[in-house]
């Protein structure tokens, strides 16, 4: 059986008897979009409301697999911890073809290993929702309305109006602004007639989530034409509480009742697990893939982020982890246009930025799809003359695409990045998310992105002397990065403990680097120069 | 293709003895049914495009030899 979900209770809110309030940010949709963006505001000062009209956290088969940047985030929001404990840890994934046994290869997703977190976890979304709605409960500015449906919304130029149907009734709210993070079938999508242009893919999938005590390596296996599912695909993970996510290729013209009956999907993981497999069948569902995704995701006052603006195929986990990301760009964005730092205009490079994330993981989908279910008979040749040819011949691995696997986009092309950096060496590119590196701080062992934490910072190498940043419309953390060895010098500084900074950021002697309050690196110059940081730090603000 | 591409193309020699690899291309083929010809295709064009070592010629290699192919000539909506 299905563990038991807590329920959320509806609470009376204010609005229901008659007294209109108005709310910074009003946030629909309570999935691991809409709590982050919550915990995400609220960490940043922002008062936030969040509407789900369910009361409960999902069930059945979700998101699973949350990506290493997804994890940094999380932590950065206070809860990658019961994520870490609960979560299974994996970085491996093994590609099987036809009858061999052995895999035709096997990829490492963290080549780095001096990381703080791992490529990636399977934890059910159910779990990931339920520790963000503990955070989110702590965070005085966030307040969590279940049984709360959104029925109409209305933009006028200073604000968003949105209703609200309840059990006890219906109220309306305003805010500043809505984000619409209420998932694949987004209501507010519909409500404001907006385009979700895409493809439909002509192939069905089996999921079955079984319980089995197994032992089995926690890595991704996947197969292409097994010998017990000719001509389809699978792929297995293992999930925390003994839960193994089958996933079965089925084809296009199926009988889906027949498909789903227990008999019948019993009989399909007895042939892919062997006669003697114990288990039980926890959850199974079928589905079908979409990639689609809006042409913009900021509309005025209504802001879209996680599902409702993009869909693509699990294939690649791009899909809740590109929503985490989504959030990761919109709150200090959105907080500082909110606290009247920035323009509003600021928000259009959440559309840039984010849209062009969206396009990119879009395309990748889009070609593991396209491999996994080959659109006939000339694209299958080429599927199948690559898998058999990459057990013999290396660079036919590389063709090989059972899911480009979730990495953060590097926002190269951002109208938001300073153009007055100098150039950068090998190391980071600006627009691209920091790198982790284990370092030492404060006396004791630390990371750097838990350093870099939520404003922008300035990393400084060698003899700069970075003092002259007082005048600034936001806070820039200066830090001072030192090689092992040398002695202390008064302010903050953290020291590059086993040298990865040097080797992964390969700075110049007096190198200052800006982080953006999302990670990202925004500019790089060889020398410290006041006036040039801080027009970089106005540029990054939007003003 | 570009016009040094194609200048150096026509400047290699043809194969020594053209009409044996002709031939040896068109037997490989003949024992085949042809979902298996444009697996053994596949493979070839793979093989090939690797030894090229050069993306670029890679692509304008692709687009010469979808030249002038024209529209396709059923109304199947399988490639």
């Amino acid at each position: 059986m299905p563990e038991p979900r807590k329920r959320y209770p509806f609470r009376a809110t204010p609005e229901l008897a008659h007294a209109r309030a108005h709310y910074p940010v009003v946030i629909a949709g309570a999935g691991p979009v809409g709590l982050a963006a919550a915990r995400d505001l609220g960490l940043r000062g922002i008062h936030t409301v969040v509407l789900d009209d369910d009361d409960w956290i999902s069930i059945g088969s979700r998101a699973i697999c949350w990506a290493k940047r997804t994890l940094e985030i999380f932590d950065r929001l206070g809860c990658a911890q019961p994520m870490m404990q609960k979560g299974v840890i994996w970085n491996t994934g093994k590609v099987f073809y036809g009858d061999d046994r052995e895999p035709v290869f096997s990829f490492d997703l963290l080549p780095d290993k001096s990381q703080c977190f791992p490529a990636f976890i399977n934890l059910q979304q159910y779990y990931v929702e339920q520790y963000l709605v503990d955070q989110v409960e702590e965070t005085p500015l966030a307040e969590l309305r279940w049984h709360s449906r959104v029925t109409a919304v209305r933009q006028y130029s200073d604000h968003v109006e949105v209703a609200v149907d309840t059990p006890q009734g219906s109220y309306v709210v305003d805010a500043d602004y809505l984000i619409a993070a209420d998932g694949c079938r987004s209501s507010i999508r519909t409500m404001l007639g907006l385009d979700f242009a895409g493809e439909v893919f002509q192939d069905h999938f089996l999921i079955a989530d079984i319980r089995m005590k197994a032992e089995r390596p926690s890595e991704r296996w996947f197969w292409f034409d097994p010998p017990f599912a000719r001509g389809q695909s699978a792929l297995l993970h293992k999930q925390p509480d003994d839960l193994w996510r089958l996933d079965f290729q089925l084809g296009w013209n199926i009988e889906r009742d027949a498909e789903l009956d227990p008999a019948r999907i019993t009989k399909r993981v007895r042939r892919m697990l062997g006669e003697e497999a114990v288990f039980e069948l926890e959850w199974s569902s079928i589905y079908t893939f979409q990639c689609r995704m809006l042409e913009r995701f900021v509309h005025d006052r209504v802001i879209f982020a996680g599902d409702s603006a993009h869909l693509v195929s699990p294939f690649g986990a791009r899909g809740a982890n590109g929503g985490i990301q989504d959030i990761d760009n919109l709150c200090w964005k959105l907080a500082l246009v909110q606290n009247g730092v920035s323009p509003p205009s600021l928000l259009t490079s959440y559309d840039a930025e984010r849209v062009q994330a969206a396009r990119e993981n879009l395309l990748h989908s889009t070609r593991s799809t396209d491999f996994i279910t080959p659109k006939g008979a000339a694209s299958r040749a080429f599927r199948d003359a690559v898998l058999s040819l990459a057990r013999d011949h290396a660079f036919a691995r590389a063709y090989v695409n059972s899911g480009r696997l979730s990495m953060p986009a590097t926002l190269a092309h951002s109208p938001l990045l300073p153009v007055d950096g100098d150039a950068p060496a090998a190391g980071l590119r600006p627009g691209a998310p920091a790198r982790d590196a284990p370092i030492r701080v404060r006396g004791g062992a630390g990371w750097l992105l838990k350093e870099l934490g939520n404003r922008f910072t300035l990393l400084c190498f060698g003899d700069v002397s970075a003092d002259r940043l007082a005048e600034l419309p936001v806070p820039v953390d200066v830090l001072r990065v030192l090689p092992e060895g040398s002695p202390d010098r008064p302010g903050p500084m953290l020291v590059d403990a086993i040298g990865k900074l040097a080797t992964d950021l390969q700075p110049a002697p007096n190198a200052c680097l800006l982080f953006r309050p999302d990670q990202h690196l925004a500019a790089v110059w060889h020398d410290f120069d006041a006036g040039r940081v801080s027009s970089a730090v106005m540029t990054s603000i939007g003003r | 293709m570009t016009e040094r591409q194609h200048a150096e193309m026509a400047g290699r020699p043809p194969f020594a003895d053209p009409d044996g690899f002709y031939q040896a291309l068109v037997e490989a083929h003949q024992r085949l049914d042809v979902e298996q010809c444009l697996l053994l295709n596949a493979r070839l064009i793979l093989l090939l495009a690797q030894q090229l070592g050069n993306e670029e010629l890679a692509y304008a290699l692709l687009r010469e030899a979808a030249r002038d192919l024209g529209p396709r000539k059923d109304a199947a909506t399988s490639d």
